[in-house]
């Protein structure tokens, strides 16, 4: 399994993506911080649905004071924790 | 104990919790999907409340929960209206207790002393609700964006993620936010990065795809809000 590229900005955007996921999913902080880059979302969590998802995406908007627009939502954003946080990393340097 | 207050010809139920002779409490859930979440937190938290003598009104707002009237009649303005006729019979009414867009209303009764737990703007609840249902379309093999999908909802009401919303809960919804006040105590999750005068522990079960409940976290609400009334 791939490590995640930290350094620090990104060390903050990871743990809100991670903080955000915790708090739809109702997770531990221990599960969310065993969570690596390969993590599956969509496809291996049930409880991600079409609510969950859109809850996630304002969640994320306003914790790291982005805007995610229509179009840039797919089903590969949700397919691993790594795609979510390169998403959130990209929206922030943009 | 359940009570009612009437409200534009109908009866709308209101739990009310402890002793009858205490400053009163009005609290605010959050609204939509995300009071659904927290019912049984809020209803505890009342419960706690009560023990710690501190008395509260929990209103159905106008077309939420057991009232018989259809959410597509209501507005945030209906509902605040709402809240001063609950009050007028049910009161007098010396706190006001909000959660999330329950902050969105606690403005009603004027500028009343006022505890918010994670207050949102109008447009988050909004812009939720619309991607739910761009998903929903998209299922269903239908592409529709978030501009198109307000421009029908303004003009002629719109349903979202269940809920039927008229034109002018739409607009209303869209430019809500927070009312600022003389006397409010701001309080949120200790490990928000945002601003505020209290930390809570416990985490935003409004958000949680499975609902859940946290006694520890009614208890705490409680606490605070029991302190805060007593000054």
């Amino acid at each position: 399994m791939s490590e995640i590229q930290t350094n620090g900005q990104n060390d903050a955007v990871e743990r809100v993506v991670r903080n955000v996921l915790r708090d739809i999913l109702g997770l531990t902080d221990d599960q969310v911080t065993g969570f690596d880059r390969d993590t599956e979302l969509f496809g291996s969590l049930p409880e991600l649905d079409s609510m969950a998802v859109a809850g996630l995406l304002t969640e994320m908007e306003d914790r790291l004071d982005i805007l995610i627009e229509d179009d840039e939502v797919d089903g590969e954003l949700f397919e691993n924790f790594g795609n979510l946080v390169d998403f959130a990393r990209a929206k922030i340097a943009a | 104990m359940i009570i009612t207050y009437q409200f534009d010809g109908n009866d709308e139920l209101c739990l009310r919790f402890g002793p009858d002779d205490t400053l009163r409490l009005l609290i605010l859930p959050p609204l939509f999907d995300e009071a659904n979440r927290v019912r049984h937190l809020v209803v505890e938290c009342a419960r706690a409340l009560a023990e710690l003598g501190v008395s509260s009104l929990l209103p159905d707002l106008p077309g939420c929960n057991e009232s018989v009237r259809s959410l597509d009649t209501a507005s945030l303005s209906l509902w605040q209206a709402a809240l001063i006729t609950c009050s007028d019979q049910l009161g007098p009414v010396t706190h006001v207790a909000s959660m999330r867009g329950g902050a969105l209303l606690d403005g009603a009764l004027g500028d009343r002393q006022r505890w918010r737990l994670a207050p949102v703007k109008g447009g988050q609840l909004l812009r939720t609700m619309l991607r739910t249902r761009i998903a929903s379309d998209r299922e269903a093999g239908i592409t529709s964006t978030s501009e198109a999908l307000m421009e029908t909802a303004r003009a002629q009401g719109i349903e979202l993620a269940g809920n039927s919303l008229s034109p002018c809960m739409i607009r209303e919804l869209d430019s809500a936010v927070p009312s600022d006040g003389s006397a409010i105590r701001l309080v949120r999750f200790a490990d928000d990065p945002l601003d505020a005068d209290g930390r809570l522990k416990g985490a935003p079960l409004w958000l949680r795809a499975e609902p859940a409940h946290n006694p520890a976290m009614a208890t705490a609400m409680a606490q605070d809000i029991a302190a805060w009334m007593r000054g």
